[in-house]
């Protein structure tokens, strides 16, 4: 048994010996430690500011539409003047 | 840098009187001014230089100690290879006679587990049995349990123009009869990349090496293949 485990051990010793060329030349970042994860895309804080952010807007565009309303008669009467 | 390329240089002359630094010229393929100016320690030699130089005076761990010292993106890539496959730098007689295409032929076959006169006749003819003879006689290859084998069960090169020669040979012994079989392929891409795409591109290579390097761990056998793969910038913008 002890000699059928050696046997084993040498045939896989044998299989796993390298053989022919393996030869290159590179460079630049070779084999770097992995890069850190990306941060989450939304973690907490971001998703309230991305809310915040969405409120903001909304309310931006409120005033805007607010103040086009408010400007168009002037408009007109301007437009209408000969 | 120059100090240590210098003492490397006196280690490998001392080690036999007929070594000077005009034989190294001629191994190593460096014009002998070259050479000498790096020997003064009068200029800093390019990458090329120092590895063409190493291939010839360093054995396999000083050349690896040197390079990861004084150049260790290089360094550290060329040591995953060398240690990784368990192998030796080859030395500079044996280097030149990968410049020829058939010796090439030959010594991977040899390298590979192992070729015959037979196999050798019938693939190169008399040519290639030539080859075969003069790389029996400067012991490059040796008979041993009936086959015929490489001086390095498992060997590295660094001298990038030998390297470069070699692919060259691969893509003339490129048999076009096996397109169509698995993992017989000729690919090329040429395109414009973003600096994060030169990142990904060189990480994909990276896991690639890694993974090649798993395969002729774990998959030995008969069927002796060719891979050869070559990336370099036609321009490239300086920062």
């Amino acid at each position: 048994m002890k000699y059928l485990n050696a046997l084993a051990l040498v045939l896989l010793s044998f299989n796993f010996a390298a053989s022919g060329q393996h030869t290159g030349i590179g460079g630049g970042n070779a084999f770097p430690s992995p890069p850190p994860p990306p941060p989450p895309r939304f973690s907490t804080h971001s998703l309230v500011q991305h809310i915040l952010d969405l409120i903001e807007e909304d309310e931006t565009e409120g005033e805007a539409k607010h103040e086009e309303k408010q400007s168009t008669p002037s408009e007109e009467t301007e437009s209408s003047a000969p | 840098m120059l100090a240590d390329l210098k003492a490397l240089i006196n280690t490998w002359m001392g080690e036999r009187s007929t070594r000077n630094l005009s034989l190294l010229s001629r191994q190593s393929g460096v014009p002998y001014p070259t050479l000498r100016r790096v020997y003064q320690q009068e200029n800093s030699p390019t990458l090329e230089t120092v590895l063409a130089i190493l291939n010839i005076v360093a054995p396999t761990e000083g050349a690896l100690e040197f390079l990861g010292q004084h150049f260790p993106s290089v360094g550290s890539w060329v040591g995953k290879l060398v240690h990784g496959y368990d192998a030796k730098i080859s030395s500079g007689d044996f280097n030149e006679e990968l410049r020829d295409r058939i010796s090439f032929a030959i010594i991977t076959l040899a390298s590979a587990g192992g070729t015959t006169f037979e196999a050798i006749d019938s693939m190169f003819g008399e040519y290639g049995l030539n080859k075969l003879r003069r790389l029996l006689e400067m012991e490059a290859i040796h008979e041993r349990d009936g086959k015929l084998r490489c001086r390095y069960d498992s060997f590295s090169v660094i001298d990038p123009r030998i390297v470069l020669e070699q692919i060259k040979h691969t893509v003339e012994l490129f048999d076009m009869n096996q397109i169509g079989q698995p993992a017989v392929t000729a690919q090329l891409h040429t395109d414009g990349l973003s600096d994060s795409g030169v990142q990904e591109l060189s990480r994909c290579m990276q896991e690639f090496e890694e993974q090649l390097q798993r395969i002729f761990h774990q998959h030995r056998g008969p069927q002796v293949v060719m891979l050869s793969y070559i990336s370099s910038f036609l321009s490239k913008e300086t920062p």
